[in-house]
């Protein structure tokens, strides 16, 4: 593997803790870190968080990670799920 | 009709199906609770009218049935759809396990029409009643003789349909003649599952022939880990305590992406291709992969025999539905979604 993929991944892993605590400790999503799979989906179906809930994310993941989301990336269209909440962080999301 | 035309109907307008592959049962009786709950590995304490998702289970943690719980009263509706092979009626049983509740199967005095669209809400408002333009997503409610589902695994709006054989031919003529007005179209299962893959939705034909868990399959949100006793709990608290050491990942790639073909990160091997599709509206192609779970992440390059691909978070489309308010918009009378 490369330094470079190395360090992707590291910062992945680091996002996805805090998306994971964020959940757990800001939205009350009653599961524990590891039983929250990287692709489930947020709103709805999945962890059945709501538009209110999608806000709170936000701020908590832009106060925590010292960091601006795009306006395009605060809506549930690009926050479908603890996944894409990483790619918008990371600036690496792919729709179509 | 091609599955393209029918992906197409079911994107950007109403389709209508048959749901043969979903069976539905009735349990009732002064235990049905205990029953459901012990068989489930979801909280399946619900309210009236509210639905749930969850799934079956072998021994060994494998995936038998995804099944929709929904409570009515004081009774359960349980819509199957079931790993081919398997007889859902005797499989519901076996996991309820209790002689202490009635099962009823629906299917001797009901049939199951579905329809999925970004406009079946305002479709199913003028041809069944306009209760179901504000029934909420996962609920259930009983309206002009039939009750309605709400879920769907398109990631487009989506109901099922119970309906008395009786009133089958007066309620598909309401549906025909209402769907001129929002050019109906025909669905086929292959177009269901084929919504279900593109939205990151299970699909018991697909991933359920799969030899792997809920755990691997990324459908821990299909569990209650607060739950120990339903068939399989042995298996996936093993699992969990050991970590998976695959998870399913989804690819893009320009080009088709051979199913087995390994998958090759830095030059190391770390999957394989189990799936392979063309990519939603025809954009590319899609493959759904087992990978090692340290690199089981979207944003990176890797490479599928000879095509280059991209590890991507799931879905892979925005759905037309998102953008939808019933409030404002609306398919009959022209006012679309910007």
């Amino acid at each position: 593997m490369t330094p470079d993929t190395s360090a992707y991944l590291e910062r992945r892993r680091q996002v996805l803790a805090e998306v994971r605590d964020i959940l757990i400790t800001r939205l009350k999503v009653e599961r524990a870190p590891e039983h929250i799979d990287p692709d489930a989906y947020l709103f709805g179906t999945g962890l059945g968080l709501d538009s209110v809930d999608a806000v709170e994310l936000v701020v908590a993941l832009e106060q925590r990670l010292g960091l601006k989301l795009p306006e395009g990336a605060r809506t549930l269209r690009s926050l479908r799920t603890v996944g894409t909440v990483i790619d918008q962080v990371l600036g690496v999301g792919e729709t179509s | 009709m091609s599955l393209p035309l029918e992906l197409q109907t079911l994107r950007s307008r109403v389709g209508l199906v048959e749901s043969r592959h979903l069976e539905v049962f009735r349990v009732e009786g002064v235990r049905a609770f205990e029953a459901v709950d012990a068989a489930f590995p979801q909280r399946v304490f619900l309210q009236d009218a509210q639905v749930t998702q969850t799934l079956l289970l072998a021994d060994d943690a494998t995936i038998v049935a995804d099944v929709q719980v929904a409570r009515d009263d004081e009774a359960f509706f349980l819509l199957c759809e079931v790993r081919p092979g398997l007889e859902a009626e005797a499989l519901v049983r076996a996991h309820l396990g209790t002689d202490q509740v009635t099962v009823q199967p629906l299917a001797p005095t009901h049939a199951v029409w579905s329809v999925h669209g970004p406009w079946a809400w305002e479709f199913l408002g003028e041809a069944v009643g306009q209760e179901i333009i504000g029934q909420p997503y996962l609920s259930l409610q009983h309206v002009a003789g039939l009750t309605c589902f709400r879920g769907g695994k398109t990631g487009e709006f989506g109901y099922d349909l119970l309906i008395p054989h009786a009133e089958v031919e007066p309620t598909l003529a309401r549906l025909r003649e209402a769907g001129r007005h929002y050019e109906l179209g025909p669905l086929s299962l292959e177009a269901l599952d084929r919504a279900a893959l593109e939205n990151w939705f299970f699909s018991v034909r697909f991933e359920g022939l799969w030899p792997w868990s809920p755990i691997e399959l990324q459908l821990q949100w299909r569990l209650w880990h607060h739950k120990h006793a339903y068939r399989g709990a042995a298996a996936i608290a093993r699992k969990q305590a050991e970590g998976p050491r695959q998870r399913l990942t989804v690819l893009s790639a320009e080009a088709p992406m051979a199913v087995h073909a390994p998958v090759v990160l830095d030059r190391e091997r770390i999957g394989e291709v189990l799936l392979s599709a063309p990519g939603s509206a025809g954009r590319g192609h899609l493959a759904w992969a087992m990978l090692d779970t340290p690199v089981a992440v979207a944003g990176l390059q890797v490479q599928v025999g000879e095509v280059s691909a991209r590890t991507v978070s799931p879905p892979t489309m925005q759905n037309e539905s998102l953008g939808i308010d019933p409030n404002k918009h609306s398919f009959r009378y022209g006012r679309r979604p910007q």
